[in-house]
């Protein structure tokens, strides 16, 4: 380890000593070792002395102050890291032959619920870390974020039936981020097909058609490894989605006396290939033309550059160039905001740009929907023709693989340089971080309740200027008013650190479910997580969204994923802005006043905390981080506000628009 | 009015400016309509008389008095200024920004003092889409309930 990466290594601000007597915490704490783990050989880095070889040491068992008995994991889950795995080998069931290619594959999780039994016991006996969690959908948006951070496969499962539907919304969600999300449930029998026999019999493929990439209902028990190859080829390659494989029973307890009963039973690399298409010269030769005709040249960074992993060639292209990138998408940190050449926090020198190099922008906005003036060209490279040109025009497009796309103009560019396009973007920058700050200092001006640019900016300096080295935190950047907020002030310093909530969907709700997916990925260090595993997470959402997936902090306390979810409470949805002065339109907008979701987090044995004024706001954090850090639960941090800071008129500056693409990325 | 035409044209060629129509009217007044930016259909009308290129009606719902038009006339002014680079700034001495309001309508235009319409028609396709990027980052309820943006 160099001294770099020394540098680099997650820090704890407060130690063992100050964890074994935490006279902040409101809750008294029952000294009894138990050790949580999430996959055997696994070890926690955060709070060494607490780790064991085989997981994560926790020593606190949560007692509620009345006395009643205390809120635990039960020690199955606390020594399944250490159970024994069983030997698997023939004769093996349907479920067996599946999940052992899931494990060749490199399956990197499981987020299910109780159902499709056979294949979710198979996974999580092939070693492959397996959470279990209160909602079908929301253990597929865990899956969608766990990918979105890690750029490893994941799958989520649900039961016949309702098990599956519930899953519906997640699985849209992850369709509009072109999230390669592997969907699996159980689907009754083949013998009892249409006949509602017994209970939760639903013909499933039609159901995914339009939010899926492939789907499949397996019907010859012989085929699954076949099919498991059929699904690994859909997530590997080309643009990515969900894939959705439903059993039915016959298949998932089909009897393999040995390996010669399943057809086509050959590894990965007979299956399906590594190889990536890569640019043809003429259309190199194209877009060099154009990128040396640019005056402000700008390159879009988005889906496609993470998942092939091109954000070493971005920065090598970038650099050489001399061309400014500007992020966008479900995930950010391909390119680092502090990078100088980055323009993810430049809104003001978006219309400037004569030509935009459009790099795996798979979710295409409208004209208009991006900042780019009428003058701006449009260089757009993909793995896949067949979207290339889709609502906007291009003047070059480019069939590739996003690295190999980039390595190629990167030989064929000369140096170049581009000043006073850069100097443009630099004034940008003040010119934002200026209007930020004039931001915060009126929302510091209101007393009587959190402001939402209180809570981004000091959460912002809580992670990029505190103790805290500011590649280490991973962010799940959700909620809908208050990302309006959050977006302008939270820093991406390295991939994987920002997930970025719901996307285009623009689904309300799965931000708890997310910090799940993002807390595992970091408890086991998977991908871009590894530096940083077992560090905390932070979560921010809004009211509304907290209500659908809530139960989940039940879930993150199980497994002790040490996630900060703060919670903008403004007591109704942020659609009543725009209905407030119409008094039989308005109510349908509301909630109760000064709902204390703090309380409900301590009940799901997590830590409460209940802010109501903007001085409260970062003492609060400073708790629930060395909570996190100590005790690895997570807190819920109920900041308590109003939604009258939506009205601008009242309180500006009210409700914030946005300019894509950069930071304030929400639709694309 | 060629210049005009040859600009807008070039627009629709590209795809930028789709459901493109043109004709010329008496007096030399030439007008085009197509979809842009907006679900409606835009206007840009160039008067020969006048000397002046328009997009007429370009907003709607915009009351006299209000902060929002008090807002957007200071932005619309603020493009003239020097501080501003080259192609993001009206030269004033080449054309003057105007933005009357007239039954809640703002017609968005330029008086062209130079004779140049093809920097005209260039400038105000710019002016255009900046003031719908200013309108969707600093006034998104009117960008919701007048400019056809998303609630979310």
């Amino acid at each position: 380890m160099n001294k770099d990466d020394r540098d680099r290594r997650p820090i704890a601000i407060a130690d063992k000593s100050e964890s074994s007597g935490d006279k902040t915490s409101r809750r008294d704490f029952l000294k009894a070792p138990l050790t949580l783990g999430v996959v055997a050989g696994g070890a926690g880095v955060l709070g060494a002395s607490r780790v064991l070889a085989s997981g994560i040491r926790e020593e606190s068992t949560v007692i509620p102050k009345d006395n009643a008995a205390a809120i635990h994991p039960p020690k199955e889950i606390i020594e399944r890291a250490s159970a024994a795995l069983p030997t698997i080998d023939y004769p093996m069931t349907g479920a067996d032959v599946f999940a052992r290619a899931c494990k060749a594959e490199g399956l990197a999780a499981l987020f299910c619920c109780p159902g499709n039994y056979e294949v979710i016991h198979a996974i999580a006996e092939q070693n492959i870390p397996a959470y279990s969690g209160r909602h079908e959908g929301a253990m597929a948006h865990a899956a969608d974020a766990f990918i979105r951070v890690t750029g490893e496969i994941a799958a989520c499962s649900g039961t016949e039936g309702p098990g599956f539907t519930n899953m519906i919304g997640g699985i849209a969600t992850a369709h509009a981020a072109r999230t390669p999300l592997l969907v699996l449930a159980s689907n009754r029998t083949l013998r009892g097909e249409d006949t509602e026999e017994g209970i939760q019999h639903l013909s499933q493929q039609p159901l995914t058609e339009g939010i899926r990439k492939y789907g499949k209902r397996l019907i010859l028990p012989s085929r699954v490894h076949e099919y498991a190859a059929y699904a690994f080829r859909q997530l590997r390659t080309g643009i990515p989605g969900p894939v959705h494989l439903d059993f039915p029973t016959e298949v998932a307890n089909a009897r393999f006396r040995n390996a010669a009963d399943v057809a086509y039973n050959v590894p990965p690399e007979r299956y399906r290939t590594n190889s990536r298409p890569g640019p043809a010269s003429t259309d190199v030769k194209k877009a060099v033309a154009l990128i040396r005709q640019a005056q402000r040249p700008i390159v879009v960074s988005s889906t496609g550059v993470f998942y092939s992993r091109a954000w070493e060639a971005l920065k090598t292209f970038a650099e050489r160039t001399q061309i400014p990138v500007a992020e966008s998408g479900p995930m950010r940190g391909q390119f680092p905001d502090s990078h100088p050449l980055s323009a993810s926090a430049a809104p003001d020198a978006l219309p400037s740009a004569d030509l935009v190099i459009l790099v795996g922008q798979y979710c295409m906005p409208t004209s208009g929907e991006f900042a780019f003036g009428p003058d701006a060209r449009y260089i757009r490279i993909e793995p896949v023709g067949a979207d290339i040109g889709r609502n906007l025009p291009i003047d070059v497009g480019i069939v590739s693989d996003e690295r190999l796309a980039l390595e190629a103009l990167t030989e064929a560019c000369p140096k170049m340089r581009h000043e006073p396009w850069l100097d443009e973007i630099a004034k940008a920058k003040l010119a934002f971080d200026a209007e930020n700050e004039r931001y915060y200092g009126l929302g510091a001006r209101y007393m009587d309740a959190v402001h939402p640019a209180v809570i981004a900016k000091e959460l912002a300096d809580f992670l990029d200027h505190g103790d805290i080295p500011r590649e280490q935190t991973t962010v799940v950047s959700g909620g809908f008013g208050i990302a309006r907020y959050t977006r302008r002030w939270l820093r991406a310093h390295r991939v994987g650190q920002i997930c970025n909530g719901a996307y285009q969907y623009g689904n309300i709700g799965p931000d708890v479910a997310y910090s799940v997916g993002v807390a595992a990925a970091v408890q086991n260090g998977v991908g871009p997580q590894a530096a940083y595993r077992g560090a905390p997470v932070i979560c921010i959402t809004g009211d509304g969204g907290f209500g659908f997936t809530a139960m989940e902090v039940e879930t993150l306390a199980k497994y002790r994923l040490p996630a900060i979810i703060i919670v903008y409470n403004d007591n109704a949805w942020g659609t009543w802005t725009y209905s407030h002065d119409h008094l039989r339109r308005s109510p349908l907008h509301m909630f109760q006043e000064n709902l204390r979701y703090d309380r409900l987090a301590e009940a799901l044995g997590g830590h409460g905390e209940y802010v109501r004024t903007p001085g409260e706001f970062l003492p609060a954090l400073q708790r629930a981080w060395k909570i996190a850090v100590n005790e690895r639960l997570p807190t819920v941090i109920n900041c308590q506000a109003k939604k009258e800071f939506w009205l601008k008129e009242a309180y500006e500056p009210g409700v914030l628009g946005k300019v894509e693409p950069g930071v304030m990325s929400y639709h694309h | 009015m060629a210049e005009v035409a040859g600009v807008l044209r070039a627009g629709a060629e590209r795809g930028l400016l789709r459901e493109f129509d043109e004709h010329t009217g008496a007096r030399g007044r030439f007008e085009a309509k197509f979809l842009w930016l907006l679900p409606q259909p835009m206007r840009f009308v160039a008067d020969v008389v006048r000397q002046r290129l328009s997009c007429p009606e370009m907003l709607d719902g915009i009351v006299a008095t209000s902060a929002l038009r008090h807002d957007l006339t200071a932005f619309l002014m603020g493009r003239h200024s020097a501080q501003l680079p080259e192609h993001r700034r009206v030269d004033s001495a080449r054309c003057a920004i105007a933005c009357p309001v007239r039954a809640g309508r703002l017609t968005l235009a330029l008086d062209v003092l130079d004779g140049d319409w093809t920097y005209a028609t260039e400038k105000l396709m710019k002016l255009v889409h900046e003031t719908h990027v200013y309108l969707h980052r600093y006034w998104p309820g009117y960008a919701y309930e007048s400019l056809g943006a998303l609630l979310e």
